[in-house]
């Protein structure tokens, strides 16, 4: 009889730190007093049964304030819903969305990149489709194309049209009398006449691996993409190789700028944070970057003229291209349970209103109409995106799997330190053909 | 099999009934360790990318694409040159000040606090701290040696190839020393003042004392530290992905942040489980031999 009353005591105990590890217990106590709270609140929200969305995006400080405020308007006019938001730093992302995913802990909405960023999500089937939302005609239809997969919409533009080009500093440029470059040789003699004066030319934090991509992503429009759309697609077809004229040439410019010590010495321990300030200081004459970052400029020095113009990659005579992308826009999660609500978050979020704060003027809006802010500083690249002379950011169209961009980025450092562009592309020649052999393989699933 | 549980007066036990207070901890074992091990092993053997819900056995693949991958030897390399250095450095600094220290002075004691307090700092804050010290033009290092003269060794320590995986090695030791000394110390006030008492009249000078009784009377701490860093060194993470990322270049590429690069930013979840399978297949062997040797040591000793 003792015995049998030991093992059932034991047992139960066993039971008790079993469902202690459940997740059960914790959410029915949250929803108990957030029922008795909303209930002790008023009368009106009892009508509807109150849900929680959860949000995630990549987020700095601004954003995040930004967010917040936004959240609380939508809560106002949605009082039954409440915004759980986590913002991630942006190399932090990719990371903590899989492992939400893939554990099956999915965000209700949250944030996609574009083309291969889209179909990466859309193979598993992680999308809701978005097709005969309000909000699709208000957008451009280059926006849409970005998150279409199949003919089918699943991605939500939102934010700006970001371009990649080189930030300036107007006032060392008038104190030194240098001109806005135009073409190859122009930048090189501005860079030169720049470094003479004791000034940076260019400031690289390379210690930010993702950062090192820009340079070539500002130049390869020009150099290569604007004669070639479909450059990319010979890539991946084995038609043309890395080691070829085309990527050769220019990452023989990538060398020059290095030899000629055209930037920042310490620029393999330089962070982003130390670049914006050295180049917001004017510390540096020119800094190779996103229209995103012109706020940032602008806060740690509020005096500075700031403002950017497209890399000259071209030789004299040819025309420039200039890097232009959309950003990451809101998805729905195909789990969601309260996709009605995700929905309604949407719309809300497409008023072009809120996009106006989300863009803040740093960049060209992705709806057609609707009044937007525009900052100076983002001026000069206009024309180029009003006559679609831009090719998108390119490791939208490179393969996903595989770790090619990571190879790319690495082997630009390995330049930095003194490795031949011609062994380097090489390197990048092999971690091409691997890329693509294991993204096709995931794609014939 | 039965006669495995003996009760303390000597007779064997019939029911198994006490195995059961072991089983919360046995369950939470299996779910927290046992499962994501297999799971991992299991993984190593696909082409999974982390996302999607389906994928291909690819067996050995993985492992045969690993040794013939220019990262991982590369990586491999740095490990051990890392494990090596570090053990070595961690060892003889850690023994010296132990020695050094081995008094009970209130100088003394503040001394100990002060060497032990970078390994209660976490490493988060220690890699970001040096690499702020570090840096070549804003950091306090370069700045302390321009005033004083010393421009010739103000250099870029995490972004020069040759220098960064010295420099992060310096780091590692500065903040783990604190551990193996605390083990030497207490080692220390274990051997028995007679045996130098004796060597003394036998007219032993400091470095004789040390040679034949300090550092013999040291094996169980010389074992432990040898181990502990060992193991501490084939599995760096933290400070070599945030003080240089693995860069520049592979430079500082270790396992386990190639192992990360691969699973996380490729997407390459397969590949980058593989490498975890190598870097515990080699961690596993390396410690076996280690004890074995570092054993034996002991008993002769």
């Amino acid at each position: 009889m003792k015995r049998i009353i030991s093992l059932l005591l034991i047992s139960i105990l066993a039971l008790s730190v079993l469902s202690g590890c459940g997740t059960t217990s914790k959410d029915q106590v949250k929803e108990t007093t957030k029922v008795e709270a909303t209930a002790t609140k008023t009368e009106e929200t009892k009508k509807q049964e109150p849900v929680t969305l959860k949000l995630l995006v990549t987020a700095d400080e601004n954003v995040t304030k930004l967010f917040n405020e936004l959240n609380t308007q939508f809560e106002t006019e949605n009082p039954n819903v409440k915004v759980d938001f986590q913002g991630v730093p942006n190399d932090q992302y990719d990371k903590i969305l899989n492992t939400k995913l893939a554990s099956g802990d999915a965000p209700d909405v949250y944030l996609v990149y574009p083309f291969n960023g889209t179909k990466k999500y859309t193979k598993s089937n992680y999308l809701m489709p978005l097709d005969g939302e309000p909000w699709i005609s208000q957008m451009g239809e280059g926006a849409l194309k970005q998150f279409t997969v199949d003919g089918k919409l699943y991605v939500m533009p939102h934010g700006a049209f970001n371009t990649i080009g080189v930030f300036y500093d107007k006032k060392v440029f008038e104190k030194l009398k240098v001109a806005v470059p135009t073409n190859w040789p122009e930048f090189v003699t501005a860079c030169e006449t720049i470094k003479k004066a004791g000034v940076t030319p260019i400031v690289l934090p390379s210690k930010d691996l993702w950062i090192n991509i820009l340079i070539p992503y500002a130049m390869a429009p020009t150099m290569i993409y604007g004669k070639d759309k479909d450059y990319d697609q010979k890539l991946l077809d084995g038609t043309v190789k890395w080691t070829d004229p085309e990527w050769k040439k220019l990452f023989e410019k990538y060398e020059y700028i290095v030899k000629n010590k055209f930037l920042n010495d310490s620029a393999l321990s330089t962070t982003g944070e130390q670049a914006n300030d050295l180049f917001a200081k004017g510390k540096a004459a020119m800094y190779i970057m996103g229209s995103w970052s012109a706020e940032a400029f602008a806060k740690i020095n509020p005096d500075g003229q700031f403002s950017m113009f497209p890399f000259p990659a071209n030789e004299p005579g040819e025309e420039i291209w200039i890097s232009a992308a959309g950003g990451p826009g809101l998805a729905i999660s195909s789990s969601s349970k309260v996709a009605d609500d995700a929905k309604k978050y949407l719309t809300f979020m497409a008023k072009p209103e809120v996009q106006d704060k989300v863009i803040n003027g740093g960049g060209f809006p992705v709806q057609k109409s609707g009044n937007f802010k525009m900052s100076d500083v983002i001026k000069e690249m206009a024309p180029f995106v009003a006559t679609g002379k831009t090719y998108p950011f390119l490791d939208q169209r490179w393969p996903t799997v595989g770790g090619f961009s990571d190879a790319f980025m690495k082997g630009l450092q390995e330049l930095l330190v003194g490795k031949k562009a011609d062994d380097v592309l090489q390197d990048l020649d092999k971690a091409w053909k691997t890329s693509v052999e294991k993204t096709n393989a995931q794609e014939s699933k | 099999m039965q006669k495995l549980f003996i009760n303390w007066r000597g007779k064997y036990y019939k029911d198994f009934s006490f195995l059961l207070l072991a089983l919360p901890a046995i369950f939470l074992y299996t779910i927290m360790v046992v499962y994501p091990v297999f799971g991992s092993f299991i993984y190593s053997l696909t082409d999974w990318d982390g996302i999607s819900k389906t994928w291909h056995f690819l067996w050995f693949d993985n492992f045969i694409r690993a040794f013939q991958d220019p990262l991982l030897i590369a990586s491999i390399k740095n490990t051990i040159i890392f494990a090596i250095l570090v053990t070595i450095l961690l060892n003889v600094f850690g023994m010296l000040l132990a020695v050094l220290l081995d008094k009970n002075t209130s100088f003394i004691r503040g001394m100990r606090i002060l060497i032990f307090t970078p390994m209660v700092l976490c490493s988060l804050v220690v890699s970001y701290l040096w690499s702020y010290i570090l840096h070549p033009d804003l950091g306090v290092l370069n700045i302390f040696l321009r005033s004083v003269g010393l421009d010739v060794f103000a250099l870029d320590w995490l972004g020069n190839v040759n220098l960064a995986l010295i420099s992060v090695v310096m780091v590692a030791v500065w903040q783990g020393v604190g551990y193996q000394f605390i083990i030497y110390l207490a080692n220390l006030q274990g051997i028995p003042k007679e045996l130098y008492e004796a060597a003394e009249i036998d007219g032993a000078g400091y470095w004789e004392k040390f040679k034949h009784i300090t550092f013999p009377m040291l094996a169980p701490a010389f074992t432990i530290n040898m181990i502990l860093a060992v193991i501490g060194g084939l599995k760096v993470f933290d400070i070599v992905f945030i003080m240089t990322g693995g860069g520049p270049g592979y430079a500082t590429e270790v396992l386990s942040t190639a192992m990360y690069r691969k699973a996380f930013n490729a997407n390459d979840v397969g590949y980058g489980t593989a490498i975890s399978i190598i870097m515990f297949v080699l961690i596993l062997f390396v410690s076996l031999i280690l004890l074995k040797i570092l054993r034996t040591r002991e008993v002769e000793a």
